[in-house]
């Protein structure tokens, strides 16, 4: 794993010293609520409907077992008891007071972490592929790169006040897990026609109230080119980005409006303008970085899921979380273990700090003491040899991790929505409680197969539903909460946006929608295919039609 | 005389805000302290005791963060409650998880 430098740990511990300062100015009246939002803001505390909430950056989802035990400590020292993992891989603890949060601060400085660059008009956490340096079909390790980029970021003088936040994604694989399409750049890590690794950038995707499948601006850019590339193409955004209108105010509606061609010239300009690139420089450092990123010494294991065990395990939980929930490591006899923090009855990426801790011991047991957190909300033990997943599993499942639900019905991604949220508009949590307890049946959400539900308490959009196989919106109408559900959304390298399928449910029709729209799926499915082929094949009319039967 | 058109239409309100230094909500009470507890609040029923609140509001409003008024209707068991959704939740507290429901709950109790 990446490990600060000493200038790194000398800049956290000193922001917090003066963070602390801060808060004492602020207690003693010496600095208005005015003065001090954005410098608490710039430290990740927020202000939400019930109390402060403070968003802990969590660099391209990569965590070690001891920063995971230090998260649990911080919820029951300073919280209460819990942690809400997002969809951006970060951390919430949803109940910070603002007179322990210099504590907190320190004590996330102890190990190597902070809530710097989580809110705010400026570059915020690159996220990355939750199965980085470990999945089978990477190109290359996506992580030096989003290092590079963390660093270069960092409280870049330039782009500390952009028009608005700007989100990068770095993937590594051709089977994009990152989202890469619907964030303000993409990053993909792709191989030349002959053979040289570079990116591939794509640009202006997003969500939120104007979603957006990025574009690509450059086919191929050679490495050691990107963070010269970027500082034009970030140029071009501080220049003609719209700074008089929040909601215009995102690279994605600047592209729209010159049109994609228009910009990649002015980006090319720009590049162009910009003083010779450091290539040299760039490439040094990626591999300077690199080194920190090195595969651990998997011990050799034989290729097995330990045969035995498999015949031992009659557990059909277990052998389902093993199709589901285990994948292909590039190391020979290793898997990538996924835990879904999505429980029925419990609240999507929620993990109370006992939670906490026994995956931080299981990481410690089983997988070189590295954990990921994915923007599903999940967490991936990255490095598990095959032989030993079932007496993993049985641990799991003795602390309720154990389900085998990734990818399917109830491994629902939901934003905190209205019972967290100061800016939502309804919940999402009951709505996902509620899907979840209807298709509670293992049988059942086997039968269905992978189908992405994911719902946002506004249209923010934190909760990704527009790119939802089913996405809903919660709205309020009337001073009532009321659902709108969109459909056919993909996150994926086969990039699509829900459509609408009509008008809204109110809250105790959500399910019942949920559930004729499987039920529909079900009738039209041809052989295998998955809830998103069918769509794509039959198209809206025929779900609207399941879902509004009962109105005509 | 309570039945003047004025005063019939008037909405109650009481001053809410968020705890400086926990976060918490909070509720300025007739002694000009913060509550946690909504039925704790000072409720004003015409723009005077509005007025009256908001002088209140002076001398505590250090202690808060961006202080608002909220309008507030009584319920049948007697209880007050903030007419819009959105301020009902931020009462009550969140509806599930570990904490659902561990504040404010006096505001929906008899
Ligand atoms: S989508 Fe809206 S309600 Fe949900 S977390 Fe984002 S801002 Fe809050």
């Amino acid at each position: 794993m990446y490990r600060y430098d000493e200038f790194d740990e000398k800049f956290v511990r000193e922001r917090v010293a003066q963070f602390r300062e801060q808060v004492q100015r602020r207690l003693d009246g010496s600095l208005t609520e005015a003065e001090f939002k954005p410098l608490r803001l710039m430290n990740g505390l927020y202000l939400q409907l019930h109390a402060y909430m403070l968003r802990v950056a969590i660099p391209y989802g990569v965590l070690s077992a001891d920063q995971m035990r230090a998260l649990a400590d911080i919820a029951d020292r300073y919280d209460r008891g819990y942690g809400h993992f997002t969809t951006r891989q970060n951390i919430q603890f949803n109940w910070p007071k603002l007179v322990d949060t210099p504590e907190l601060l320190d004590a996330l400085a102890d190990v190597q972490m902070h809530a710097i660059q989580t809110s705010g008009n400026c570059i915020r956490n690159v996220t990355s592929d939750p199965l980085a340096g470990v999945a089978a079909d990477e190109v290359e390790d996506p992580r030096p790169t989003a290092e590079l980029l963390r660093q270069w970021s960092s409280l870049h003088p330039e782009f500390s006040y952009l028009p608005r936040k700007f989100k990068i994604a770095v993937s590594g694989s051709p089977n994009d897990r990152t989202a890469v399409f619907f964030h303000d750049v993409g990053l993909r890590i792709v191989r030349s026609q002959s053979g040289e690794v570079g990116y591939q950038v794509i640009v202006g995707g997003g969500q939120g109230r104007t979603p957006v499948i990025g574009a690509v601006l450059r086919d191929f850019l050679p490495k050691g080119e990107l963070l010269g590339y970027l500082e034009a193409l970030m140029r071009v955004y501080n220049l003609h980005g719209r700074r008089d209108n929040k909601y215009k105010a995102r690279i994605k509606i600047l592209v729209r409006a010159l049109g994609v061609e228009a910009f990649r010239s002015e980006v090319d300009a720009a590049y162009a303008a910009a003083p010779g690139p450091s290539f040299e420089l760039e490439r040094e450092e990626l591999a300077r970085i690199a080194a920190y990123f090195e595969a651990p010494r998997l011990p050799d294991r034989e290729n097995v899921v330990g045969l035995s065990c498999v015949v031992r395990a009659k557990d059909p939980r277990f052998l389902r979380w093993l199709g589901r929930n285990c994948s292909t490591h590039k190391v020979d006899g290793y898997s990538a273990v996924t835990v879904t923090l999505k429980r029925v009855g419990g609240e999507p990426g929620d993990a109370s700090s006992s939670a906490m801790r026994t995956l931080a011991a299981l990481a410690d047991e089983y997988s070189q003491s590295e954990l990921r957190v994915t923007h599903e909300q999940n967490i991936v033990l990255p490095h598990v040899a095959s032989r030993r997943l079932y007496s993993l599993w049985q641990e799991l499942e003795g602390a309720g991790l154990g389900d085998g639900n990734r990818g399917l019905i109830t491994d629902i991604i939901a934003c905190p929505g209205q019972d967290y949220c100061a800016l939502a508009t309804a919940r999402a949590i009951p709505v996902a409680q509620g899907i979840a307890a209807s298709f509670a049946a293992p049988q059942d959400q086997e039968d269905i197969g992978p189908l992405s539900i994911k719902i946002s308490g506004c249209i923010n959009a934190c909760g990704h539903h527009h790119v939802g196989h089913i996405g809903i919106l919660g709205l309020e109408k009337g001073g009532q909460e009321f659902y709108q559900v969109t459909l056919g959304g993909d996150a994926t390298e086969t990039p699509a946006i829900g459509e609408r399928a009509g008008p809204g449910f109110s809250s105790s029709e959500i399910v019942g929608a949920v559930e004729r729209l499987v039920a529909r799926y079900r009738e039209q499915r041809e052989g295998n295919e998955t809830f998103l082929e069918t769509y794509r094949r039959v198209g809206l009319k025929s779900f609207r039609e399941s879902l509004y039967a009962a109105d005509t | 005389m309570k039945s003047e058109p004025m005063h019939a239409a008037f909405v109650p309100q009481v001053l809410t805000a968020n705890s400086l230094r926990d976060g918490h909500v909070v509720f300025l009470d007739r002694h000009g302290g913060w509550a946690p507890r909504l039925c704790d609040a000072a409720v004003a029923r015409d723009e005077a005791a509005v007025q009256a609140l908001m002088d209140l509001l002076q001398g505590a409003a250090a202690q808060a963060v961006e202080p608002y008024l909220l309008a507030v209707l009584k319920q049948a068991n007697g209880s007050w409650q903030p007419v819009e959704m959105r301020e009902r939740r931020r009462v009550q507290g969140p509806s599930v998880g570990p904490q659902a429901s561990t504040h404010g709950a006096c505001a929906l109790a008899t």
